[in-house]
């Protein structure tokens, strides 16, 4: 008995972990279908939508008027690109669903870890290959200190310690 | 990059801040600055009986001289980051802690509000949360995106502007250099309207902190505790406030 017992509830936790997990690294809802595949593969740079990533903490999201200046003439039946035209006709901004975010007592600079030489693709994963963004890991702190931990010995001190991130 | 080898990051820094007490005019810029900077939350004239504001910065004021003859002096009173902080070893959770920069470090998430470190903090400049800050429309428009806004039941303090060391060091090591001296500018410093604040780097000889340090002016709160502190203040002269 006590043996069920048990198996019933590792089991029971296991699945809680696991849709856990899967709802974390599950693609948000987004008003407009947006696909980064499609752009990526057109040949967009990542800083060309996201162009604050170099020069400032926050990569940003491009406006409304970035869209459209290809989409007055680029891709127009598409019924993604129509969403979009149907907002900036509107003259209303479009309700992104953020996919990566840090909780708001951790600061995180993009411009920092550019200058380092990362990717984009070092943390976001390969999101030109996903039709629908979604997180590629769970941004905790653990996973943070796992690149932070590997870097030269004289910058590790700095790196690991709390004031860096936390604010 | 390469660049980034002998640059800031690697040099030794102790900030420090001076507090010039024949400047000080007691006009409390500096505590207004330092609540818009770091979205610390008003409490009220009645909590505040009870003795739980949350200024970061108390001026105290002390009177000198006997009647007819009496002058207002004025002390400003912040977290002094002690290199021997009474305040780190009594939390058991280790949220403040000592980082290689000479600041006290709290960290917000990790505090669980024993608030032993308020017991302990000699200054009496740590503040806690009595209750979830509260602030009125449309306050909540200028809360500051680089601080936390601390919840209820934490314990909190003045960071030197930790915000402002960083992204400064930031913007200066994207341009290839180190900070200049007096460029990282705490709130209350840069308010200060008399110029009786400083801040800088001690480890730097030439840096103006360090300079007025040596000064003959110059003395630190409370030294027979043996906390060393980072907040240095000078007086010497008369004033006429």
């Amino acid at each position: 008995m006590t043996r069920r017992l048990l198996l019933f509830f590792s089991i029971l936790i296991l699945a809680a972990v696991l849709v856990t997990r899967a709802q974390v690294l599950a693609s948000p809802e987004q008003p407009v279908a947006f696909n980064h595949q499609i752009h990526a593969q057109a040949g967009v740079q990542c800083l060309f939508c996201h162009s604050s990533a170099l020069r400032a903490d926050i990569a940003g999201i491009p406006s409304m008027q970035k869209c459209m200046g290809c989409h007055t003439i680029i891709a127009t039946d598409n019924v993604a690109v129509q969403v979009l035209t149907s907002y900036w006709k509107r003259k209303e901004p479009i309700p992104w669903v953020r996919v990566s975010w840090q909780p708001e007592f951790v600061y995180f600079s993009h411009q920092a870890h550019l200058r380092t030489g990362e990717n984009c693709e070092t943390c976001h994963g390969d999101v030109g290959r996903m039709p629908l963004t979604r997180p590629a890991v769970k941004m905790d702190m653990g996973w943070c200190l796992d690149c932070h931990l590997l870097q030269p010995e004289e910058k590790v001190v700095r790196l690991a310690d709390c004031l860096t991130c936390h604010k | 990059m390469v660049m980034d080898a002998n640059l800031s990051v690697e040099t030794s820094r102790r900030w420090v801040l001076v507090v010039d007490l024949d400047r000080c005019t007691g006009c409390q810029a500096c505590v207004v600055a330092c609540h818009a900077e770091n979205n610390v939350p008003v409490v009220g004239e009645k909590q505040a009986g009870y003795g739980r504001w949350m200024h970061w910065i108390i001026i105290q004021r002390y009177w000198e001289g006997e009647y007819p003859n009496v002058k207002a002096r004025f002390m400003p009173v912040m977290c002094q980051q002690c290199t021997e902080a009474p305040c780190e070893p009594v939390c058991p959770v280790f949220a403040t802690y000592h980082n290689e920069e000479g600041l006290n470090a709290q960290i917000y998430n990790r505090c669980i509000g024993t608030r032993f470190c308020g017991s302990a903090c000699p200054y009496k400049v740590r503040t806690y949360n009595w209750y979830a800050p509260e602030f009125p429309e449309p306050l909540t428009e200028q809360l500051n995106p680089d601080v936390t806004v601390r919840t209820r039941g934490i314990m909190e303090k003045c960071t030197f502007c930790i915000q402002r060391i960083r992204r400064i060091e930031i913007d200066a090591h994207a341009a290839g250099r180190i900070p200049a001296d007096g460029e990282i500018q705490p709130a209350c410093v840069q308010t200060c309207p008399s110029n009786g604040l400083f801040f800088g780097n001690l480890d730097d000889p030439d840096s103006q902190v360090s300079q007025l340090a040596r000064g003959r002016r110059s003395f630190r709160l409370l030294p027979e505790l043996g906390t060393e502190p980072g907040v240095i203040y000078l007086k010497g002269g008369e004033t006429n406030v």
